[in-house]
């Protein structure tokens, strides 16, 4: 046993990714439909293992953190503004509520009790399941903002953070899932079937397609078929001539004549026996039979490349262009899904004029809507390289954002590292989905970035508090267990009764709107089983980000005022 | 100016992502066709700022470099495999050749001019520009593998390490990507007349699809299509009966009457005037107006959820089906696409029998596929989510492989911890490619922890060596220049020559092969210009692979042996 302590001493690499991979283990198992989760899972490893007494570079807690809380900032941006809109003023108001009763039942009870410094945040971050709130504290601590009483030193103040942290994180998660199973049933509602009725009022409204998905609608605007070319009438007409005869929404792509494939270009001769491709709407297509010939699907004739293309609107000569004159000038081939203007779906008419900033959503054969991009602006391609360059500046932004102290009534506030990093997450990825040019970072590189940056974080944050573990679970363990519950199920309840009494949300929102205020995705997860539905996470998005921004300042706030 | 550093010292992510960020904006300056690069600018920034001494914890780069390795071995891993069959092998010699060469000139030089420890792996690196090779010889120094000189600090040798890749780097770029444009002129071949030449010979063979890409090929064997029911035959009749009347493989996947959609049920009984939505192969479609009615585009109609999926054959009821037998069992409504056998495509005939393991790719209306699926065994999802347990294990795994070490003619030898996680990454990525029921790690979130773990790597390296780095200059810098470009020249040389004379490649290959065997993808980009072709790329992954792998290996040996 020394040895393999003495070897992880020396590869400290190892014994992180041993404590994430133990850790990940653990939060796999599976008791019932309880699932501990990766979070807790690393953080309790993390801790057992630290007994030992490692101490591995706080640095690697702060990148890990930056890099988390950056990357959450970037998945909750574009919601968090619509949460701005009226709709979602509901949404704030009820996380404002939870957030709020959280607070003042931490700083009652620390008031009361006389809890050590770092125990109240603690206990929000841990009863309310909200990690950066940790960050914030911890951060609070060590940068000096707060001035801790004689004889508590900084590192036994940041122990106490994490240490309650963990004390309090299982009833959060735990406790919270059951209660939120259990909830609707006690005010009477089934939420099976609540879903299903407002299934059934939404099912006007088509979701938006996850581009990672493999999912997809058999429902296509337009469609490319093949014909045989035997109708006299068209033999002998050029391209160029039979494009002044029939609508735009048509258009021939490439011909094959005998073995030979050729391309559409707009002086081709067309003969009878062509075999032709023709893209369009399907409606026009599938009466192209009866102008051109019998459907002969040829595999060689129809193997094109095809894609939806986002062209956001940039260059001169297309700005104050209406449709109709884009379409008439470069638009043959190529088929409109969807115009966003400032990230808002338009009406689409033929008079609409294009403004800059335009984000179109076009489909068609990559020649043609490439084409069309080179005359409206820039094509937005989804591709899988992250733009590390942008990361890097918002990372350091964010940090720089963060350390800005700013005095109020003398106490000096500033978001702290967590706030300041969430928050450019937000500004940067809000900027980006209004004009996508910059800043491109696929959900799966994202993703990883917050999974392993949080468990870095927590990892490290576990095992430097592991051998305090004993010292403050004997000294202060079940009140901050009892205070934790407590703070766990007030606000929980409190966001439920003014989301369904006050606000009068549907059930199934509300209850989804909730897990988002706490913020427990695990709930929602839990919500969404019970409900039978993903109606639940309708709710969710707004309150999660606005919670997770209110609870990280809190964090760093109750620091100042316990 | 040293508030600013005081202000970094005391905030070392913010530091970190800084010389990041202007790393990346030094690597992305275009002087004519040249840049930097991320990696050479991101050095070089960390040198200059890291003049100012700044002391960042090991641990990061441990971390970020394990990250960094392990990402490597996933992508390279299934090409290294690849180069293990038969027409491989010979694409293996010319790295071969060209490492060895390298090493052996290294190991001359620095044994002949008498370089100082560390300089003999800074120039391999550099000069063939394989970054892990860097890595390799850090950890080599720092882990104590490699018996220093007295009077030689770990530090001032990861110093030479640094400063020796970053002044032979730049012509490991530069020279290579104008010699290898070159070489085939002078050896009298005109690369863009022979790429023709080759494209010719072997039309017909398409370029293998990249799962990541947005783009998809029109011809779509099979689709949905919607008609009006107006032929009076199938009036009157129930669903199931009804199925008999309709030509082969044609399948009704939905009714709509009246606006209503209707649940399908077998004893459905279809009137004139229904709508109905009808699955099948292009070619049986397109008599749906024969047989059933007038087509149409109905959004309720057609809006049914279609799916993609890999579907991996573990169940026993499948196993040593033929596809006949489990498409009469199960695959109502189906359409494979593929079918992989270990990682090999197959052609697919209706008599082929499952094996255990298979791979099919399967596309359809959800209900169908995803009861086919559950028949033959494991679905494999497309998901975005990384599978940080896999991650984790696997890297825990490869850093103690690295650890061991075997006594080789009474010398320590071991893989040192880049190398093993290295090995464990390709291992890891070839049993996935077998297996995909663990993990998983999408493109995007590869590339990105690829990118991220090397540019901290590369940062705090810079950081830590940049106090010693005009010493290090002063002591050897116009030598190690002059070594750099000697190793450049030759190994850019031996394997075209080999190529040419021992392999007989076909020039157009051999060019790509040799940029791979010197891990130079701008030159493999500047080459494929000069072809006006993409054909060079076909010799490159396969060297490209071996060579990363060896010249790792290579970096950490050299060490014990000068």
């Amino acid at each position: 046993m020394e040895a393999v302590i003495g070897f992880l001493r020396d590869h400290e690499e190892i014994l992180l990714f041993l404590v994430i991979a133990l850790g990940y283990a653990l939060g796999h198992i599976k008791l019932g439909w309880f699932k501990l989760g990766t979070t807790a899972g690393t953080l309790i490893v993390g801790l057992f293992v630290g007994l030992a007494q490692f101490e591995v570079s706080p640095l690697i807690k702060s990148i890990g953190f930056g890099i988390f809380i950056y990357a959450v900032g970037l998945r909750v941006g574009p919601q968090f503004f619509a949460g701005m809109k009226k709709d979602g003023l509901k949404f704030i108001s009820q996380s404002l509520v939870t957030c709020a009763a959280g607070f003042v039942i931490v700083w009652l009870c620390a008031d009361w009790l006389k809890l050590a410094p770092g125990i109240a945040p603690g206990i929000i971050a841990g009863a309310m399941t909200n990690t950066s709130t940790l960050g914030a504290a911890t951060q609070a601590i060590s940068s000096g903002t707060v001035s801790l009483p004689a004889g508590v030193s900084a590192q036994v103040a940041s122990n106490n953070v994490a240490v309650t942290y963990a004390i309090t994180y299982l009833f959060g998660t735990v406790g919270l899932i059951v209660f939120y199973k259990l909830l609707p049933r006690m005010f009477g509602y089934n939420l099976a079937q609540e879903a299903q009725k407002l299934q059934q009022e939404m099912s006007q409204g088509v979701a938006e397609p996850d581009p990672e998905s493999a999912y997809f609608s058999e429902y296509h605007l337009w469609d490319l078929r093949c014909f045989e070319l035997t109708n006299p009438a068209l033999a002998g007409k050029s391209l160029a001539e039979l494009g002044r005869q029939y609508p735009l929404a048509v258009a021939i792509e490439r011909i094959k004549r005998g073995d030979r494939l050729i391309e559409a270009a707009p002086e081709l001769v067309l003969q009878l026996g062509d075999l032709v491709a023709l893209s369009g709407r399907i409606n026009l297509v599938a009466q192209a039979a009866a102008v051109i010939g019998p459907e002969k699907p040829d595999q060689q004739v129809l193997d094109m490349v095809a894609e939806d293309l986002e062209i956001l609107v940039t260059n001169q000569e297309a700005v104050n262009k209406t449709l109709a004159q884009v379409g008439s000038l470069w638009g043959r081939g190529c088929y409109l899904k969807k115009l966003l203007r400032s990230g808002v779906e338009q009406e689409v008419n033929q008079g609409l004029t294009l403004h800059k900033g335009d984000l179109l959503v076009v489909s068609g054969i990559s020649r043609r809507v490439d084409n069309l991009a080179q005359h409206l602006g820039y094509a937005v391609r989804r591709s899988a390289t992250t733009d590390l360059l942008t990361l890097a500046v918002g990372l350091v932004l964010g940090g720089l954002l963060g350390a800005v102290t700013v005095k109020i009534w003398g106490v000096p506030v500033s978001l702290g590292s967590a706030g300041g990093l969430l928050l450019t997450g937000i500004i940067i990825s809000f900027l980006r989905s209004r004009h996508p040019t910059f800043g491109n970072i696929p959900g799966a590189a994202r993703g990883v970035l917050e999974d392993i940056g949080l468990t870095l974080f927590v990892a490290v944050l576990g095992l430097g508090a592991g051998h305090s573990v004993l010292d403050v679970l004997r000294s202060a363990g079940l009140p901050v267990f009892l205070v934790g519950v407590a703070v766990t199920l007030v606000p929980a309840l409190c966001a439920w009764l003014w989301g369904r009494y006050v606000l009068r949300l549907n059930p199934v929102i509300a209850i989804g709107a909730c897990t988002g205020c706490v913020p427990t995705t695990a709930a929602l997860q839990a919500v969404m089983e019970e409900a039978d539905s993903a109606l639940p996470a309708l709710g969710y998005p707004v309150p999660y980000a606005v919670s997770t921004v209110v609870l990280t300042v809190l964090g760093f706030l109750i620091m100042q005022v316990v | 100016m040293q508030e600013v550093i005081e202000f970094l010292r005391h905030n070392e992510v913010v530091l970190l992502f800084l010389v990041m960020a202007l790393g990346y904006l030094l690597g992305r300056i275009k002087i004519g066709w040249f840049s930097l690069g991320t990696i050479a600018g991101s050095l070089i920034v960390g040198l200059v700022v890291g003049l100012a001494k700044f002391e960042i914890s090991p641990i990061i780069k441990s971390v970020g470099f394990g990250v960094f390795i392990y990402a490597v071995g996933l992508r390279v891993g299934p090409q290294f495999f690849a180069g293990m069959k038969k027409d491989g092998l010979k694409l293996v010699t010319m790295s071969l050749v060209a490492c060895l060469a390298g090493f052996a000139m290294v190991w001359a030089a620095s044994a002949w001019l008498r370089l100082p420890l560390g300089i003999a792996p800074g120039i391999l690196a550099g000069a063939m520009t394989n970054t892990p090779t860097l890595g390799a010889a850090e950890q080599a120094i720092t882990s104590g593998a490699v018996a220093l000189p007295s009077g030689l600090t770990a530090e001032m040798a990861m110093s030479s390490v640094a400063v020796a890749y970053a002044i032979t780097y730049l012509f490991g770029t530069v020279g290579r990507i104008v010699l290898f444009k070159m070489l085939p002129r002078m050896f009298g071949y005109d690369l863009a007349a022979e790429a023709k030449k080759l494209e010719a010979s072997m039309s017909g063979a398409s370029a293998e699809d990249d799962p990541y890409s947005d783009y998809f090929s029109e011809f779509a064997a099979q689709g949905v299509r919607g008609y009006r029911l107006t032929n009076q035959q199938l009036a009157g009749h129930p669903l199931k009966k009804l199925q008999g009347h309709l030509p082969d493989h044609l399948v009704i996947e939905r009714v709509e009457r009246g606006g209503q959609v209707l649940e399908l049920k077998d004893d459905l009984t279809l009137q004139a005037g229904d709508l109905v939505a009808v699955s099948g192969h292009t070619s049986d479609l397109i008599h749906g107006p024969e047989v059933i009615g007038p087509e149409v585009l109905d959004k309720a109609l057609l809006d049914i959820t279609g799916e993609f999926i890999e579907v991996l054959v573990t169940n026993k009821q499948a196993v040593g089906k033929t596809l006949a037998q489990v498409g009469r069992a199960a695959g109502f409504g189906c359409y494979l696409k593929r079918l992989l056998r270990a990682g090999v495509e197959q052609h697919v005939t209706g008599g082929m029998r499952l094996m255990k393991g298979d791979l099919l790719f399967i596309t359809g209306a959800k209900t169908h596929v995803d009861r086919l699926a559950n028949y033959l065994g494991y679905a494999v999802h497309r998901s975005a989510v990384t599978d940080l347990f896999t991650l984790a294990v696997g890297m825990v795994l490869g850093s103690l492989l690295g650890a061991v070490s075997v006594k080789l003619f009474g010398v320590p030898v071991s893989l040192g911890s880049a190398g093993g996680l290295l090995l464990a990454g390709i291992v890891i990525s070839f049993l996935r490619s077998r297996h995909p029921t663990f993990g998983n790690i999408p493109g995007g979130a590869r590339a990105v922890l690829e990118d991220i773990g090397l540019t901290i790597f590369i940062v705090v390296v810079g950081l830590t060596a940049g106090s010693s780095v005009v010493e290090v200059l002063k002591t050897s810098g116009p030598g190690v220049f002059l070594v750099g470009v000697a190793v450049t020249l030759v190994t850019a040389l031996a394997p075209w020559l080999w190529g040419q004379y021992v392999l007989r490649l076909n020039p157009v290959i051999n060019i790509g092969a040799c940029t791979g065997a010197g891990v130079i993808t701008a030159a493999l980009k500047a080459v494929s210009e000069e072809a006006g072709s993409s054909l060079p790329a076909l010799g490159y992954p396969v060297p490209y692979a071996v060579s990363t792998i060896v010249l790792t290996v290579m970096g950490y040996l050299i060490l014990q042996l000068v």
